[in-house]
């Protein structure tokens, strides 16, 4: 992957990522993927020392409690205005489970 | 007197108690001047509404309150396109979400509202904050007013316009990985990234989430310091945000110890930058300052390890958007169309390239070469910070390494990442960095902006605006 001879890298990242990547683009981004993952595999070259124990940051992601929950449908509307396909408040999705 | 537009947050908020100003007459003369100014410079996305209720409200509180109103009162502000404002688009400059109204309104514009400050508008930056131009906005390019030849810095770079044309008293931005700094320094202005966690990130659209803040941009260190001081705080909302006191206090000393790594900036710095940047030092060591040389070896990696770590969160963070529940929506055959569709014609170029490389050091075989090393040095790098910030009070470097450049320049995308050399290195750590003009540097005759960055230990922001003040004084 690091210097990918042909643009299957590439379209196997963007399957991943739900991209699509127009046939005439991939060249381009293949070199510019390249060059990029030259750039940053400079990272291979640092040498770490083992710790025997990682810092504790002072900062942690400490979750709240799950409390005073905003009262039913409160919400709703702002949200739900934006969906692109709706029915009322439901969102309109494509069926993805055949009843056949 | 000068143009109410033209003034400091200070000078304005003086004027506005001595009634030498009204409340309206800032607002309708920054706001003539914005939209003239903009149609050229593209500093905004769009204006918003007069405020009428707002203004009053602003007017009462300064008649009623006099000195004791807080300093933005009535102050006109630019906010950058991915702060959510309830009710108003937040579009992030993206096509994907040119229509999206925002359904909750952030933190930091809820306590500006709390001290009756006024929204100009909305500014221009590059698409989902990924660049440092400001030219991959789906909304055009916006100008430097400096030289409109060039590009203004980014991704904040309509905010940075915004206050450097004096098309807004002060600006929000956010930054990632310079996107305050970068654009404040090639506009000559002064801008914060204040530590992690001092300002909450709620309503924030979010980028990489263990990078981003969202901070000042004003012109001057004390505007920088009265608009951050406004926003910043623990937030119920943002379980990252700090309180108060979390890491030891820091009392400005009267000399600083500036540290400098000259190993980093011997190559790949402009020469007239590297000379601006010897002058600033000069000055302050004649000012009793003490510069002192330090050596910080993982800063070398510091970028290479940002472009792994960012496209990693920021690939995860826009995964959100699939053209379902808000957004741009294509509509294909298939669910999954659906999702491609969506995503592909809604994101730009410089997006989609930061969501493979994302991809690619998150998946499985890259993962421990890639993104795991990058963690640990990043944990390496804030460890040499913190020992180095035993020896000094702050650490000082050029902001970027040259000045502005001109549209379409860096072309590749490796040579506009290098922008971000010397600011990445305080996301990463988390640490406070300020970016203050130094003087100008001049290309084909046309004086340019350019800053000097300054970096502090955690929740040591008042370090910063002390050291800022300082070098303001000494290159006056």
């Amino acid at each position: 992957m690091k210097n990918p001879k042909t643009n299957a890298p590439i379209e196997h990242l963007a399957t991943l990522a739900s991209l699509s990547i127009p046939a005439g683009r991939l060249p381009t981004l293949a070199k510019e993927f390249e060059s990029i993952l030259a750039y940053v595999s400079q990272i291979e070259s640092l040498s770490l020392p083992r710790e025997a124990t990682p810092p504790i940051p002072a900062l942690r992601n400490v979750l709240r409690e799950d409390a005073d929950p905003a009262p039913a449908r409160a919400h709703t509307k702002d949200i739900t205005y934006a969906f692109p396909e709706k029915k009322g408040d439901a969102l309109m999705v494509k069926k993805i489970i055949s009843n056949d | 007197m000068k143009k109410s537009n033209e003034m400091t947050i200070g000078e304005a908020a003086r004027a506005l108690r001595a009634r030498a100003l009204s409340v309206r007459e800032l607002w309708e003369e920054t706001v003539s001047v914005a939209q003239e100014k903009n149609k050229e410079l593209n500093a905004y996305l769009e204006f918003f509404e007069p405020e009428e209720t707002e203004i009053t409200a602003a007017q009462k509180r300064l008649d009623e309150e006099g000195s004791e109103a807080p300093l933005l009162t009535g102050i006109p502000l630019a906010v950058k396109d991915n702060i959510l404002i309830k009710g108003k688009i937040a579009s992030s400059a993206s096509r994907m979400l040119a229509n999206y109204r925002a359904s909750y309104t952030a933190t930091v514009i809820k306590k500006l509202r709390e001290a009756n400050a006024l929204f100009l508008g909305r500014t221009n930056m590059d698409e989902f904050a990924m660049g440092s131009s400001t030219e991959t906005s789906a909304f055009g390019v916006t100008k430097n007013p400096h030289d409109v030849s060039r590009v203004p810095g980014g991704s904040s770079g309509g905010s940075a316009v915004a206050v450097s044309a004096h098309m807004a008293l002060a600006a929000l931005g956010s930054d990632t990985g310079g996107s305050i700094r970068q654009p404040a320094s090639l506009n000559g202005i002064v801008g914060l990234k204040p530590t992690y966690g001092a300002v909450s990130r709620y309503g924030l659209m979010a980028m990489g989430s263990s990078l981003d803040q969202i901070g000042p941009l004003a012109k001057s260190v004390d505007d920088a310091e009265i608009l951050f001081r406004a926003i910043a705080g623990r937030d119920p909302h943002d379980a990252t945000s700090l309180p108060p006191n979390l890491y030891p206090a820091h009392p400005v000393p009267q000399k600083m110890r500036i540290g400098v790594p000259r190993d980093l900036i011997e190559e790949g710095v402009s020469d007239d930058v590297r000379t601006r940047f010897e002058e600033t030092l000069a000055a302050l060591a004649r000012a009793g300052h003490t510069v002192v040389d330090i050596t910080l070896p993982t800063s070398a990696y510091a970028l290479p390890v940002y472009y792994v770590i960012m496209p990693a969160e920021a690939s995860t963070n826009l995964a959100r958007f699939d053209g379902m529940r808000y957004g741009f929506s294509k509509r294909g055959s298939t669910l999954r169309d659906d999702y491609i569709l969506s995503r592909s014609e809604g994101f730009g170029e410089e997006v989609k390239r930061r969501i493979l490389l994302g991809t690619f050091v998150l998946s499985s075989g890259y993962i421990d070469a890639y993104y795991r090393k990058a963690a640990a040095a990043r944990s390496l790098l804030a460890r040499e910070y913190n020992e180095a910030f035993q020896k000094v009070d702050v650490i000082a470097v050029p902001t970027s390494p040259s000045p502005a450049f001109r549209f379409g320049e860096k072309g590749d995308p490796v040579s506009m990442y290098v922008e971000d050399i010397f600011t990445v290195t305080a996301n990463l750590t988390g640490m406070p960095a300020i970016s203050v003009p130094m003087k100008k540097v001049v290309r084909e005759g046309t004086p340019l902006p350019v800053g000097i960055q300054y970096t502090a230990l955690h929740q040591a922001e008042n370090v910063l605006f002390a050291l800022g003040r300082i070098t303001e004084s000494v290159l006056e």
